[in-house]
């Protein structure tokens, strides 16, 4: 898992024009690898959702605000990753509209998940889940989707 | 497999069942009256209304799931979780904003909608599979789940009447 969502593929020279097939290659590994990393520092969904969602019913006493507050600083280094790696990956143009949507959206959650592990270090229950609901609205549908698109080799979910 | 010479009488089939969740659908409205619309159904998530309403929300989704059969994509794929949530407030938001005359224009609609998606698929499109939401499904058992999905949750309005 070393490197994952920490870098761009490697092995390409600066100095060459990379092909469109390359262009295209080298983000689908980005946002391939980014997704890897992703949910390895998720962890089970569950287990979020109780921690930081307060369950199914949303109740605040059942969110664990230090568990949750582990989660988010987990997660925040692969989305943070990944869309520094953005910056320097070219979108293919057949993925533009997808990579408009990540740069716009995926700054959003890490707002969100900032803000969710200021709560839970507060001690904030009631916080943590409007922010986490908030984080969920700017990764879903919008993200899987445009994820999906990129890397149609996994089911983003 | 496709199933090819079957293909008539599996849409003749499925246009049958869903006008029978047709009819169910207004037997059962037809049996309450305006008071009972924010009653609890048996289901613990809903009123009677929002139960209606979901039914109508349920209908409303083949027109994407096709998309994603036809196109070979995932639609709005997401936690189950979020579908979860968003489905329960979905439905109760619906569930207050109709009441038990206007649903009748909005299941009409979604119905009507449903049916169009049906009578368009192609002989060799059944085996399509749909990744919609939390769902996959072939075309085939998209169209069949929408009759049994309208039963099932008639069945939590009629056994609280």
């Amino acid at each position: 898992m070393a490197g994952c969502g920490g870098s761009g593929p490697s092995g390409q020279s600066a100095a060459s024009s990379p092909s469109p097939d390359q262009i295209t290659q080298r983000y689908v590994a980005l946002a391939h690898s980014y997704w890897i990393a992703y949910k390895t520092a998720e962890g089970d969904i569950p287990t979020f959702v109780r921690v930081c969602w307060g369950g199914d019913a949303q109740n605040p006493a059942t969110v664990d605000p230090v568990a949750c507050r582990g989660i988010a600083e987990a997660i925040l280094l692969p989305h943070e990753a990944f869309v520094r790696n953005l910056d320097s990956t070219p979108a293919p143009a057949k993925f533009a509209h997808d990579d408009t949507i990540l740069r716009t959206q995926l700054p959003m959650a890490i707002s969100a998940l900032k803000a969710m592990a200021a709560a839970a270090s507060a001690g904030d229950r009631v916080s943590v889940i409007q922010y986490m609901t908030n984080y969920v609205n700017d990764m879903v549908p919008s993200v899987l989707d445009a994820l999906n698109e990129v890397d149609p080799t996994v089911l983003h979910t | 497999m496709a199933i090819d010479g079957n293909a008539t009488r599996v849409k003749e089939e499925l246009r049958q069942s869903f006008e029978g969740g047709r009819t169910a659908f207004y037997r059962v409205l037809d049996r309450i009256d305006d008071s009972q619309w924010n009653l609890p159904s048996a289901n613990p998530k809903w009123s009677i209304g929002a139960t209606f309403a979901h039914i109508c929300g349920g209908l409303s989704t083949v027109p994407l799931r096709m998309t994603s059969a036809r196109e070979g994509k995932p639609k709005q794929w997401m936690p189950r979780f979020v579908f979860d949530f968003v489905n329960t407030m979905l439905s109760r938001k619906l569930g207050r904003q109709y009441d038990r005359t206007s649903i009748r224009r909005y299941f009409d609609e979604q119905y009507a909608a449903a049916v169009a998606q049906l009578e368009g698929v192609k002989d060799s499109e059944w085996d399509l599979v749909s990744r919609t939401y939390i769902q996959r499904w072939t075309v085939r058992e998209l169209f069949a789940y929408q009759p049994a999905h309208i039963a099932e949750h008639l069945e939590s309005i009629t056994s609280v009447l």
